[in-house]
């Protein structure tokens, strides 16, 4: 039956030409063409309109396309889903066309992902930001968060750690607590994952849904905002194709710390040591330091520690290696050393390989997209390294035309090495001086100072760790329409997550025990997601649109851990060898929580000219006892397309314009521990032998999340044919019940118990701007700008009979505090005493404060070259009390501007970003100025540019040998910590990426069966324009030396690639 | 009362009677000199000095800073008998015998004294020669007067003027019968500006890896001139690779304090020390401290915290923290990677005198042993020939220093500790 139609409309057609052709006086020609994207494949679907007629048609599933068109000039227009639409003008006489459709990265029928469905950038009311994953392709990144810093507004990526395969942190407008979490909740696919073993090339688009009413509907995880992140789908009815990429680039330090070499190492050293010696109190242990067997003394042996020591050319001969300086306390002798270079001992160039390969393609009924993929980093540092296998499928099956079957399947798997204890190794390693002999004549790894300070190549001698994890994550779901409008789906996803750590050290000076560790965690999630949703349109006019579905997940996490001691031999690496075991280094321990939500949306527009959007969630977690189990979270939004509006479409010039508002309430309850509402018992006690359970935490029933309510609103804007695209937001949230450790009094048995007591109030602006500069046939310039801007103020804090509810304050002595977190202040800051100035003589020294923070706290006996400090409550004296706010650590101001040129086939990225406002107290770094281990720690360069006489001018105080001892304490105030010299802007501006990419005309590969090659060069972490030197200026700190920041540096990529599609 | 319970009652009464009054129940007491064994056993405590004490007709106020060695027959403990109660003045150095591998103990006796001048700090080690070498310390009386010089170990006034603290060493052929002159060794081991030498106080100890094999190694600290300010402070050793004829010092390690030497197995000398930084006790590390050497004690590493191992706050003057003694286990005669330590494990007073012991060289110290809670002070270790430990400890049931008393504690119990 089909087939005689077909042949029946055939005929017809026939004779219509045929008619038509006869006709000597035709009105209308046929134009036939084909409609391409810029990779020369088919858009189908296309529509070609000549506009201001009826005639138009759709492009067939090989793009071509049969249009009658009006004889003489015609104007076309084509246009088509994700494309920009062309306007392309057809002459007189001409049949025939080709029309060539861009991609467009914004457009207002665009697919945004949202909770639970999608909806098109037009329709949207909340705040939800979308990033291609183009975006984050074509870098030499190993994973997904390198390559999003400050590309989405409102979300602030900081790399933590840059060891490779280092932690991440991500905040949403800023977060929403202070003492519970702040980190967004991650759905890949709708599996809530880590997503740092997704491979670039995988994702399809990342969606962060920022205000209350787009994430309301994740009810009590959803305060901190939701990263969803799509990946890569097939595609029906296209034939398969493959891509090969492959990357390998050139990595090193992008900065470094610089040092005295050794022989002015040498010379600083005794010069400052040499001035004790007129001091009669210190004399004696200056001359022995002088002569002793020191990093700068000349009492050392050959084959020693140091090799620093008197070097006589009359009878003897220089060693390879050494060179020689006269003594500066005593020229006419000569002193020979052999300089080490530590900091090129620890951080040596290495490289960074990707290889990727994929397949994608679909028939009528199946999608497929299959990938693998390897990334190795070798590790700038020695002893750290990274590296990531995967394997990852999406299948998709239309079972009937109304059923649907979704599958997935991916596993990775990372082997990293990192050190045990990172500010050791890099810190106290880097501070061995360097005129410590990196080996000694046996060829063994000198030690280091002690067994903290070892030295890096001691450290890679003896010191065995890794890390190995498995990630694998397994999808099934059902979509089916159940009646035209009303669809069904299901979705199960398991994921399981479980990291192994190993060491073990073989036996060494300081530890001969040989220690062999090994851990283990392990995180499992189910989830069951199941929902209904159905569109409907009344009237012509009215869309509505109802969703309302049920989601169950149960996580199980469990950790295993032990050690052993007493090996007899380096190599026996595992626990068998050990013979001695602590009951303290063994343990397991499990917890198992579940979450359970109702929720719904309900979406109204009208001629999708007023836009109405409400959800809720109601949402129960078994954190929580009975009482407050269950949460219910609504939020409201509203929107107003007012290009929509009749009397505005004759402003041309703005194609689309939308305001929109929208409130709601979301919960925060990832910083509550698992059992922390039932009390917990501690099961690691031994009495008298025996084991027992000590209650360790008490339990309140009534602890509940912390619930933010935020205020957002918004407009979006194209401008002048969509070329220009604004999205600007205000937001302003609060979130109350904060968590809140409350002290308890000792004799209840307990020191602390977590309630929610408290208010903070986040609030700022957002700016999203995408620009289409130029929009020719051979060139293209695009540029996009992120810029956030993010306040904090705490609200309300509990009440402890300090002004202000005031905790961790200063005291300023008279019974009032400032400073720590206190109501109507910001959080974040941090403080300590502020130099005013270097005393330059005597005089200035006799009449300084009373320093009762130096060593030597009594009046007078400042020394030229000291600090004077600033007194804040102007009692003549410098104590704990005169400190001062330095600066705040997360940085209000961050933003992003990249900008892609293209010319032919020749494409030209740039991408910038910055962070603004935030400090950093290089405590690290003014360590190496104390010359303290009793001067032998290494100094930095900068210690030339202390003061030396009256009249310089410089930030740095008198270098005095072992300041801390010997010294005023100038460089080490150890009882605040952080003071003003050494606390610096960490604004910076990266260069964070080039690429160059060139993309083979077609006509090259055209013998041959490949389809496309695309060659790059590209470049990550270029260049910070920044204050700190050998640390990254990404984290505001206090301190730089805390155990919990990690100064492993930036790391500077420049790879060369290509990638294949066949 | 009935009739019943008074039949009862005939019987106890009887019984009672048949007791002699002079059973003597309960536990061994202070006081009683002269040691008494119990069982092999059990952990036995003899109290060999005591506050007040006569030896010969010199009445001693107190004995402080125990030193214990074994020789191949005898083992001998030592200690400071002190007229006077602080560390200077009339001060000599005193020991007892004992032939039974420490069950019972002659008599006390004076091995050295200088008149009114300090001798002190007996360190010892019985070398594979069958040597008995002696490091000791001399300390000018604050009452001494010009006239008192030479003295009679044959300090001049001369000698004493560069350093009024010296180093004297002494040895025995013959396990302590008798003793050669004492020989003045501090110019070799002490620095013109170095107004302290400590030798231990302790043992001393002899090495037995092949490649220093014979060393003595003697743990001393010292202080440089300037007063008791922590930065004055530091550790080091004395050597001696031809038997004690001749002394060379090593390298000094700042901030340390009272040092005792132990070898590993892998020929690693381990320096214990007591933590005196002020400054680490500011922070709250209240903790004994170490130092290794891989060139048999020449130079050593900066010092490293083991906060395992707690220390007390409270020292004598401004010192901080207290001595502690260090042995290497080896019943057969060999080294192994079995140690002891004990001192008062207590972080803010000197009390709660613990045995720790180690199988892995030092890195962990597995268990431990509470010997007494009572205030306890300095002590020193040895192992006995049958593998008991001897632990001699200053103690007292008010004040650490009120006895030196010696516990025995069985081998079973060690080797129990060591499992």
């Amino acid at each position: 039956m089909n087939h005689l139609a077909h042949y029946l409309r055939l005929l017809l057609c026939c004779l219509l030409l045929a008619g038509a052709g006869m006709t000597m006086a035709a009105q209308t020609r046929t134009l036939s063409g084909r409609v391409v994207d810029t990779r020369g494949e088919a858009v189908i679907g296309a529509g070609v309109i000549v506009p201001g007629g009826t005639a138009g048609t759709v492009t067939e599933v090989d793009g071509s396309f049969h249009l009658r068109i009006p004889n003489g000039d015609v104007v076309v227009e084509v246009s088509a889903l994700g494309y920009a639409s062309a306007t392309l003008r057809v002459d007189k006489g001409q049949e025939t066309l080709l029309v060539v459709l861009e991609e467009s990265a914004l457009q207002m029928d665009e697919i945004i992902v949202v909770g639970y469905g999608e909806q098109t950038r037009r329709s949207i009311t909340g705040a939800v930001a979308k990033l291609g994953g183009e975006s984050v392709q074509d870098i030499p990144i190993s994973t997904l968060g390198e390559g999003l810093k400050g590309k989405i507004a409102g979300l602030r990526v900081v790399q933590t750690d840059n060891t490779p395969g280092g932690s991440f942190s991500y905040t949403v407008r800023g977060g929403s607590s202070i003492n519970g979490s702040n980190t967004p909740l991650v759905l890949v696919d709708g599996v809530e994952r880590d997503f740092s073993t997704l491979n670039p090339n995988d994702i399809a688009s990342i969606e962060v849904l920022k205000d209350a009413a787009s994430s309301a509907i994740y009810g009590s995880r959803a305060s901190n905002g939701i990263i969803l992140v799509t990946t890569k789908r097939g595609g029906y009815n296209r034939a398969p194709r493959i891509t090969f990429e492959t990357g390998i680039a050139y990595e090193n330090t992008e900065t470094e710390i610089e040092f005295l070499g050794a022989e002015d190492y040498i010379r600083v050293t005794r010069e400052a040591v040499g001035e004790y010696l007129s001091v009669p109190s210190l004399a004696s242990k200056a001359k022995d330091y002088l002569i002793g067997a020191t990093s700068a003394g000349t009492g050392n042996k050959p084959g020693g520690m140091y090799s620093t020591r008197f070097f006589d050319p009359e009878t003897e001969t220089l060693p390879k290696g050494y060179q020689t300086m006269q003594d500066p306390l005593d020229p006419s002798k000569t002193i020979m050393f052999k300089e080490t270079d530590w900091q090129h001992l620890m951080y040596r160039p290495a490289i960074w390989q990707n290889y990727y390969v994929g397949v994608d393609g679909g028939s009528e009924r199946i999608r497929y997209k299959a990938s693998m993929g390897y990334t190795s980093d070798g590790g700038v540092a020695i002893s750290t390294g990274y590296n990531r296998a995967s394997l990852k499928t999406n299948l998709d099956v239309k079972v009937t035309q109304k059923l649907t079957a979704n599958f997935g399947v991916e596993y990775a798997r990372t082997n990293t090495e990192n050190y045990e204890n990172q500010r050791n190794t890099i810190s106290r390693s880097l501070a061995n001086p360097p005129t410590m002999n990196a080996y000694y004549d046996d060829g063994t790894p000198v030690e280091g100072y002690n067994s903290t300070s070892q030295t890096p190549l001691f450290y890679n001698a003896y010191y065995d760790r890794n890390n190995i994890k498995n990630y694998l994550s397994l999808i099934g779901g059902l979509t089916w329409e159940i009646t035209p409008g009303l669809k069904g789906h299901l979705q199960g996803s398991f994921f399981h997550q479980d990291a192994k750590q190993t060491q073990f050290i073989k036996a060494n000076i300081f530890d001969a025990s040989r220690k062999s560790s090994w851990s283990q965690t392990m995180t499992e999630r189910e989830k069951i997601d199941a929902y209904l949703d159905w569109k409907k349109t009344l009237a012509r006019d009215h869309n509505l649109s109802l969703m309302a579905g049920y989601s169950w997940q149960n996580r199980f996490y469990e950790t295993v851990s032990v050690a052993g001691t007493g090996g007899t031999s380096d190599k026996v690496t595992t626990l068998n060898g050990s013979s001695t075991f602590d009951p303290e280094d063994i343990s397991s321990s499990i917890t198992k929580e579940v979450n359970i939500g109702f929720f719904g949306r309900l979406n109204y527009d009208y001629k999708g000219r007023y836009l109405f959007t409400g959800t809720f969630r109601e949402d129960g977690s078994s954190k929580f006892a009975a009482a407050h189990r269950w949460g219910f979270f609504p939020g409201a939004s509203a929107g107003w397309v007012i290009s929509e509006e009749p009397w505005f479409k004759s402003v041309k010039a703005i194609p689309f314009l939308k305001v929109r508002a929208s409130y709601g309430s979301t919960g925060n309850s990832g910083g509550v521990g698992v059992y922390d509402a039932y009390g917990a018992y501690g099961a690691s006690y031994i009495y008298n032998g025996y084991a027992g359970l000590k209650p360790t935490d008490m339990p309140n029933e009534n602890l509940m999340w912390e619930t933010t309510t935020q205020l957002d609103l918004g407009f979006e804007a194209g401008l002048f044919g969509n070329r220009i695209y604004i999205s600007a937001d205000y937001y302003d949230k609060m979130t109350d019940h904060l968590l809140y450790e409350q002290n308890l009094p000792n004799t209840t048995g307990f020191s602390k118990i977590w309630t929610n007591l408290g208010k903070v109030r986040f609030w700022g602006y957002e700016l999203e701007l995408t620009t289409h500069n130029i929009q020719k046939r051979d060139f293209n310039w695009d540029t996009k700008l992120t810029l956030s801007y993010n306040k904090n103020v705490v609200v309300k804090l509990p009440d402890n009979g300090i002004e202000k509810g005031r905790t961790n304050g200063i005291a300023l002595g008279d019974g009032t505090f400032f400073g720590g977190i206190a109501e109507g202040e910001p959080l974040y800051r941090f403080y300590g005493p502020v130099a005013i100035g270097i005393l330059q003589n005597e005089d200035e020294a006799a009449n300084a404060y009373y320093d009762a923070l130096s060593r030597l706290p009594a009046k007078g006996m400042k020394r030229p070259g000291d600090y004077e400090w600033k007194d804040r409550n102007g009692d003549g004296q410098i104590t704990t009390a005169d400190q001062f706010e330095l600066g705040v650590t997360v940085p209000p101001l961050t933003g992003g501007l990249n900008n892609d040129f293209r010319w032919k086939n020749l494409t030209v990225s740039v991408y910038l970003d910055w962070a603004v406002g935030h400090s950093i107290f290089d405590d690290s770094y003014s360590r190496y100025f104390y010359s303290t281990y009793t001067c032998n720690y290494a100094l930095a360069k900068e210690v030339l540019k202390c003061w030396k006489q009256e009249g310089d001018k410089t930030r740095f105080a008198k270098f005095t040998a072992n300041d801390s001892a010997w010294g005023n304490d100038n460089f080490n105030r150890s009882q605040t910590g952080s003071f003003s010299v050494f606390t610096y802007k960490g604004d910076y501006l990266c260069l964070r990426e080039v690429s160059l990419r060139y993309v083979l005309p077609e006509k090259l590969l055209r013998k041959t069966s490949v389809k496309g090659l695309e060659l790059s060069l590209s470049g990550n972490n270029l260049y910070y324009l920044t204050a700190v030197k050998g640390i990254s200026p990404e984290i505001g700190t206090s301190s730089t030396y805390s155990s919990s920041y990690h100064n492993y540096p930036p790391i500077r990529r420049i790879s060369a690639g290509a990638k294949l599609t066949f | 009362m009935s009739i019943k319970k008074f039949i009862l009652i005939i019987p106890l009464l009887l019984l009672m009677s048949s007791c002699g009054p002079d059973e003597s129940f309960g536990s061994p007491e202070y006081g009683k000199g002269d040691g008494e064994g119990t069982g092999s056993d059990e952990m036995s405590t003899t109290v060999l000095f005591k506050d007040g004490e006569k030896i010969g007709n010199v009445t001693y106020t107190t004995f402080r800073i125990p030193s214990l060695v074994r020789t191949k027959n005898r083992v001998i403990a030592l200690c400071e008998a002190r007229t006077v109660s602080s560390d200077r003045g009339d001060i000599d150095i005193a020991c007892r015998i004992s032939t039974d591998d420490g069950k019972t103990w002659g008599e006390r006796t004076v091995l050295f004294s200088d008149g009114i001048h300090t001798v002190g700090n007996p360190c010892c080690v019985y070398t594979t020669t069958g040597r008995l070498i002696m490091v000791f310390n001399w300390h000018i009386s604050t009452e001494s007067t010009s006239a008192d010089f030479p003295t009679s170990l044959g300090v001049t006034a001369k000698q004493k003027a560069v350093h009024s603290r010296r180093v004297f060493l002494t040895w025995s052929d013959n396990e302590g019968t008798t003793w050669t002159t004492p020989k003045d060794i501090t110019e070799d081991v002490m620095e013109s500006n170095w107004t302290w030498n400590a030798a231990g106080p302790c043992h001393a100890i002899q090495l037995r890896a092949d490649k220093h094999k014979g060393r003595i190694i003697v743990p001393c600290d010292l202080k440089i001139a300037g007063g008791s300010d922590r930065e004055n402070l530091a550790s080091y050793v004395i050597y001696s690779d031809d038997d004690g004829q001749t002394w060379k010092k090593s390298g000094i390690i700042p901030y340390g304090n009272e040092s005792c030497a132990v070898e590993r197995t892998d020929g690693i000398i381990h320096l214990d020390m007591r933590n005196a930084n002020s400054a680490a006790y500011a922070d709250g590390i209240s903790c004994r401290t170490w130092s290794v050497s891989s060139d048999g004690g020449e130079t050593w590493t900066g010092y490293n915290y083991d906060t395992g191992r707690p220390e007390p706050t409270t020292g004598s003057g401004s010192t901080k923290g207290c001595q502690g003694s260090i042995i290497n286990y080896d019943p057969d005669g060999k080294i192994t990677s079995n140690l002891l330590f004990s001192n008062p494990a207590n972080a803010t007073a000197r009390r709660d005198m613990t045995l720790r012991f180690s199988k892995n060289n030092g890195v962990n110290w597995s268990s431990s042993m509470l010997i007494t809670s009572n205030p306890a002070g300095y002590s020193d270790l040895v192992v006995l020939k049958d593998g008991a430990v001897g632990l001699f400890y200053e103690t007292g049931p008010s004040s650490y220093h009120q006895t030196i008393s010696f516990a025995r504690i069985p081998k079973k119990t060690i080797t129990e500790k060591f499992n």
